[in-house]
């Protein structure tokens, strides 16, 4: 029987500079919206119009509940304040697909963004921080690895490993 | 600890506020124990759900003292036991703002620990049997991350 994926099952990880490839936790929204580019022409010997894809621009929105000690929110709420720009205000977010194990790990890609921060503060309960990872670079296949805790699963996952990988495609 | 309320239960008995004995689910009227007891007052519900699976979990307990109470007029015991249990209170929200928790163990991170917002002081809800001691109640709100 075909089996619905849930939202939990693919998760995404973000690489904090000169750290670990960790989980992103506390998200409450991290949605991805691929914008194509199009190539459309008319040639002269047919009725209709040609369109092709030549490109895509991938951004994820994102919306978090800052949780004290974590340190992707640390570095995030870093980017905020200090108002980074540039190359210095780009991340590697991972995606991984825990329900196509590949090995011994998992189909998983990764994408270079820009952090584009947004918005603070926007309820009265938690301290919420949104914005955008920006896709800032080509996309990376490969296969991510379980690194902590050891004998981890996709539910206590904590940290990966990334190894690119021609074959993985997802 | 794997075990949220056996921990709840360890970090109350040791807060130096608890008397010499903690209960679980249990409230002894015998004045003379010197005792708290902690109650889970509803279920706990999941006020936020995150894309990973991971939830965010209001835990609510109360917490009962009972304190020695006085029919005299014009003597402060009364008021003492009520500053006593305020202390605890106050004692509980000062561990949240330090970030000293109860160890839910190694899946869940306790994020806040305090007094509801609409909660400040004590309340008082009534007596023992023999009218000689009061019981004293407030609660308390464990909000923590559950990974899936």
């Amino acid at each position: 029987m075909d089996q619905l994926m849930l939202r939990y099952e693919g998760k995404n990880f973000y690489e904090i500079p000169d750290g670990e490839i960790t989980r992103m936790e506390g998200f409450k929204t991290l949605s991805e919206n691929a914008t194509p580019e199009e190539y459309s022409r008319k040639y002269v010997d047919r009725k209709s119009q040609t369109n092709d894809v030549v490109g895509y621009t991938t951004v994820l929105d994102f919306e978090l509940d800052r949780f004290v000690g974590n340190a992707v929110h640390d570095d995030i709420v870093d980017l905020h304040e200090k108002k980074v720009v540039g190359v210095a205000a780009r991340r590697n977010i991972y995606y991984v697909d825990f329900t196509q194990p590949s090995g011994d790990g998992y189909k998983a890609f990764m994408v270079p963004c820009s952090v584009v921060m947004s918005n603070k503060g926007n309820t009265a309960e938690a301290m919420t921080y949104s914005g955008s990872f920006k896709e800032a670079g080509e996309t990376v296949f490969g296969i991510a690895k379980i690194a902590t805790p050891a004998n981890g699963n996709c539910d206590t996952v904590q940290t990966i490993t990334f190894e690119e990988s021609a074959e993985s495609d997802i | 600890m794997d075990n949220k309320f056996e921990a709840v239960m360890d970090f109350i008995s040791q807060s130096g506020h608890a008397g010499k004995d903690t209960y679980l689910n249990y409230v002894t009227n015998e004045t003379n124990d010197d005792n708290t007891a902690v109650l889970t007052s509803g279920a706990g519900k999941v006020i936020t759900s995150y894309v990973d699976g991971a939830c965010l979990i209001n835990l609510p307990f109360e917490i009962r003292q009972i304190k020695p109470h006085s029919k005299d007029s014009n003597v402060y015991s009364n008021s003492d036991a009520m500053e006593e249990v305020q202390s605890f209170m106050d004692w509980i929200n000062e561990q949240g703002k330090a970030r000293n928790f109860p160890d839910f163990g190694e899946g869940c991170t306790i994020q806040s620990m305090a007094t509801p917002k609409t909660a400040k002081t004590p309340n008082l809800i009534g007596l023992t049997e023999s009218e000689d001691a009061a019981i004293y109640v407030f609660p308390i709100e464990i909000i923590f991350l559950e990974r899936k």
